[in-house]
């Protein structure tokens, strides 16, 4: 594969559920790249569609009768949506990994760790069951677990959240896949263990090349770590830069207002939090989703959803205000 | 982990305990002594009054208790003027087959119970779910003494395939004797079946949608790894305590079942003593049965134990 | 209460399980004022007469009608099964809400006869009752009653724990309202619900120990139309007539089913969080 290719292409993916309610729609004509190496960051409210994006992605979802997939979502120059699930097998695990919010639940609780982890190198290269035990021995020792040939015997209950989530880091890189997906990794993490676990995530990334999607409610995790922040709305992006034109320049009402609603130490007064709540993904507002919590909102914002354009070089807006400065 | 077994075992000391008194003093209500049965037609006085004394009848009934207890203890649940023999005895010869009749049925139960639960609950809203559900209702609402007539008449009497009644000690014959235990552990295992199908259904629908069969999936483990071993595995928990449970069930029913096929166990055994007031045997069953389920149910706990490592008390 | 109502509606099976019981309650109670249902009638020219338009379940050994029988035993069933799950739940709910409430040693002592009582397993227990009082129907029902007990014991203990620690009694109690009122008032409705449920599975589970041992003549007097005893006597003939082996049998599955089912529908009605679950 050329190295210029970006080792994931979501194209206009969308996912509904059917629900007894009607269908819920969790993203809505999502598009956007990876390129090797790159870590991406997307970060919106709870609800917001993060999470289904990533399984999606794994194609974790679209396989039960209520949930439905369209788009194309191309890893390695294949369409994913379009592989079944004995060939997902293969590529989970082995070219993508991910990592979830809550360590504590991530892992089976009757295994011994070091057990869990050997499962994937036994699985996906065929490595025999002793050395596949060593090899998850070192990958304990990879994500600076102490006295990892200890801990490998133990069962998750034994473990602290911040050293499950190492360990569940070890597992996802362990064979060294091509693409981690990390959902929230620090949330239900102390800050001091969050900065650490986030630390860890950059040097592998570092070490092992990987590109890594980045989830979070969190725009400080992002600004820490991304190249490319991806601002996610009701299942649909709406701002989409580099992290530096995204903290220097926002331009999304909806960026402004998260970015403004971040606790600062330099600036006096309370915080300034986004009114309103967020929409129902079942009954999304006619036009941009944004508009009834939007201090902005135009005529045009309730009548017609807005596309994401490209405004300036790799500065990418949903929205009509910047239609209206043209 | 023997910490937590001798734990498990001191708990039930008490429980045993009440199982004892209730043994020993709830016959002791029964209208009519053994005496007076023993010697029936025979009855006279002075003979009556030379056996109370021989057999402590004369004694407080608290004194009786703890000769009976430090006996019991011993080994030794008195003898039985009815049979001429010790009870342990009479208990152990029977209850081999007994023990046979709730392995068969635990077995069948387990095999139809746990396959067809774990399908039901991966394929929900299939044929077989709705199957499942549908079985999982019938199985415990057929008396079991009524699917053990209709196995009977069908598959016994009218197919001809299998014998129904003039059982055959295992010692004897191998083939012969299983060929006689089939219909009763169907009979007495169907009910099983039906509340192990339940559990493993219900179990294994929780577990499946637990984060870390979906974090399983995303590290490429294959369906079958993560259903037989990941999510099976978790499931088992709340199936060993239905099956402790279900001992009691197994236990109880062996009583009726027993009768229907002629099986010469513990069940038959108890009832024999009940239509011959026999005090001492009935006494000595009552305890062996109800120790037992309380013993099954201690071995479930320690079973836990050995399944789910966080258990450590 | 409107909201249990529609939920109960709602599931269908439920509702025709309990339009089954209680027609054949009606059925059986008009069916036995009439005359010419007489269960003990015989008939030395049909005997033994397979189902037909006269004898729609056929006739036993005597020439009686076994279909008149089956209907007079329902209503020995279903007597068996109210009183004992009656006397159960009265006795249950009322030792396991008093050792709930008042905790401590009354409460330590309760539990642990529970659990011994516990470990006896169902027919057993009741056999030994029974071998103790004598077979008749009134014993039968005592003895019933007596394992079923404990289960209603556990619900409502249970129920009282968690109920004893809630806001509303604790402010009943703090503006000085005696401990039985604030019992009576409180807990009693609280504990309804469960108790329902319990009681419902508890009818398909006397009606089962009823026929269970009447079958080995250890319940009901020996001539006395019940379904265990159709049973056991049909087992008897079953080479010559199949349909006394089989009607009873059928009989008594129905019956326990619909209280199953009816049981398993109030559950879902009447507690959310199950209903939740099963969706």
């Amino acid at each position: 594969m050329s190295k210029d290719r970006p080792i994931l292409e979501v194209k206009h993916l969308s996912v509904e559920f059917k629900t007894r309610e009607g269908i819920l729609k969790a993203v809505n004509d999502v598009s956007f790249d990876v390129n090797p190496a790159e870590m991406i960051g997307i970060v919106g409210e709870s609800g917001c569609g993060k999470s289904v994006t990533s399984k999606a992605i794994m194609k974790l979802i679209g396989n039960r009768k209520n949930e439905f997939l369209s788009g194309k979502v191309i890893f390695k120059g294949e369409n994913i949506l379009e592989k079944s699930e004995k060939e997902m097998q293969k590529i989970r695990g082995r070219d993508q990994a991910l990592i979830s919010q809550d360590p504590m639940t991530s892992l089976n609780p009757l295994f011994k760790v070091g057990q869990q982890i050997a499962e994937v190198p036994r699985i996906h290269q065929k490595v025999a069951k002793k050395n596949a035990w060593e090899k998850a021995i070192k990958m304990l020792e990879t994500v600076k677990v102490p006295s990892a040939g200890q801990r490998a015997n133990q069962y998750p209950h034994q473990f602290s959240g911040g050293m499950l989530q190492r360990c569940i880091i070890a597992m996802g890189l362990s064979c060294e896949p091509e693409l981690l997906i990390a959902d929230e990794p620090t949330t239900a993490l102390d800050v001091t263990i969050q900065a650490q676990v986030l630390k860890l995530i950059m040097d592998l990334k570092k070490q092992f090349g990987t590109a890594i999607i980045l989830i979070t409610h969190d725009l400080g995790v992002v600004a820490q770590t991304c190249d490319t922040v991806a601002v996610l709305y009701a299942g649909s992006i709406v701002e989409m830069t580099s992290k530096k034109s995204l903290f220097k320049s926002p331009r999304h009402p909806y960026t402004r207002g998260l970015l403004e609603s971040i606790p600062n130490p330099a600036k006096k007064g309370l915080l300034n939090p986004i009114g309103g709540q967020p929409p129902n993904l079942v009954k999304l507002p006619q036009g941009c989703p944004f508009h009834p919590r939007c201090g902005l909102a135009l005529a045009k914002c309730r009548e017609t959803k807005p596309d994401l354009k490209n405004r300036s070089e790799n500065h990418r807006v949903a929205c009509w205000l910047e239609e209206s400065h043209e | 982990m023997v910490k937590y077994a001798i734990k498990r075992l001191l708990w039930a000391v008490p429980i045993l305990f009440g199982i004892s008194v209730i043994s020993f003093f709830v016959i002791r209500l029964v209208p009519g002594d053994t005496v007076t049965a023993i010697l029936g037609a025979h009855y006279n006085e002075e003979q009556a009054v030379f056996l109370r004394t021989k057999m402590g009848l004369d004694r407080s009934i608290v004194y009786q208790y703890l000769i009976w207890i430090k006996g019991v203890i011993q080994g030794d649940f008195g003898f039985s003027a009815f049979t001429h023999k010790p009870v342990l005895d009479s208990i152990l010869e029977r209850l081999p087959i007994t023990l046979e009749l709730a392995f068969i049925s635990l077995v069948t139960a387990v095999l139809i119970g746990i396959p067809m639960g774990a399908l039901a609950a991966v394929r929900r809203n299939s044929l077989i779910d709705n199957f499942a559900s549908i079985w999982g209702m019938l199985g415990v609402s057929i008396p079991n003494f009524w699917l053990a007539t209709l196995l009977i008449l069908v598959v016994s009497l009218n197919l001809g395939l299998l014998p129904s009644g003039n059982f055959i000690p295992l010692g004897e014959s191998l083939e012969g004797n299983i060929r006689h235990m089939i219909l009763p552990g169907l009979a007495l295992g169907g009910a099983v079946s039906a509340v192990v199908m339940r559990m493993t259904r219900s179990a294994m629908i929780e577990v499946l949608d637990q984060n870390y069969i979906e974090m399983a999936r995303a590290r490429g483990i294959r369906k079958n790894q993560i259903l037989f071993r990941h999510a099976l595995k978790n499931a088992l928990i709340p199936i060993f305590t239905v099956l402790g449970i279900q001992a009691g069930y197994l236990l109880g029913g062996s009583v009726i079942i027993e009768q229907v096929f002629s099986l010469p166990g513990i069940g038959r055994l108890s009832l024999q003593a009940i239509t011959n007031r026999d005090y001492v045997l009935l006494q000595g069953t009552i305890l062996f049965v109800a120790g037992g389920f309380v013993m099954i149910n201690l071995l479930v706990d320690i079973l836990y134990a050995f399944i789910d490592p966080r258990i450590k008390l | 209460m409107q909201e249990f109502w529609y939920q109960l509606r709602k599931n269908k099976t439920a509702l025709i399980s309990l339009l089954y019981i209680l027609l054949l309650l009606c059925f059986s109670g008009l069916s036995s004022l009439l005359s010419g249902t007489d269960p003990f009638a015989m008939n030395p020219e049909a005997i033994l007469s397979p189902p037909s338009l006269e004898h729609i379940m056929g006739t036993d050994q005597f020439g009686r009608d076994q279909f008149v029988r089956i209907t007079y035993g329902a209503l020995i069933s279903f007597k068996v099964g109210f009183i004992s799950v009656g006397i159960a739940l009265l006795a249950g709910t009322i030792m396991g809400v008093i050792s709930g409430f008042l905790g401590g040693w009354v409460d330590l002592l309760m539990s642990k006869i529970m659990e011994v009582l516990f470990s006896f397993p169902d027919i057993f227990m009741a056999l030994v009752v029974m071998s103790i009082l004598g077979a008749s129907i009134t014993n039968l029902m005592i003895a019933i009653g007596i394992v079923y007990t404990p289960i209603f014991g556990r619900i409502a203990r249970g129920a009282a724990l968690e109920i004893k620690s809630a806001q509303f009694i604790e402010a009943a109690r703090s503006i000085g309202v005696r401990q039985s009122v604030i019992m009576l008032r409180h807990i009693i409705p609280n504990i309804l619900a469960p108790i329902i449920v319990q009681a419902t599975l508890s009818l398909a589970f006397a009606i089962l120990s009823e026929a269970g041992l009447s079958f080995l003549g250890l319940g009901v007097e020996p001539d006395t139309p019940s379904w265990g005893i159709l049973l056991s006597e049909g087992k008897d003939w079953m080479e010559a007539a199949w349909w006394l082996a089989v009607f009873p049998g059928i009989a008594i599955t129905a019956s326990v089913l619909s209280f199953n089912l009816l049981g398993d529908g109030l559950r879902d009605a009447l507690d959310p969080k199950m209903r939740n679950m099963t969706d």
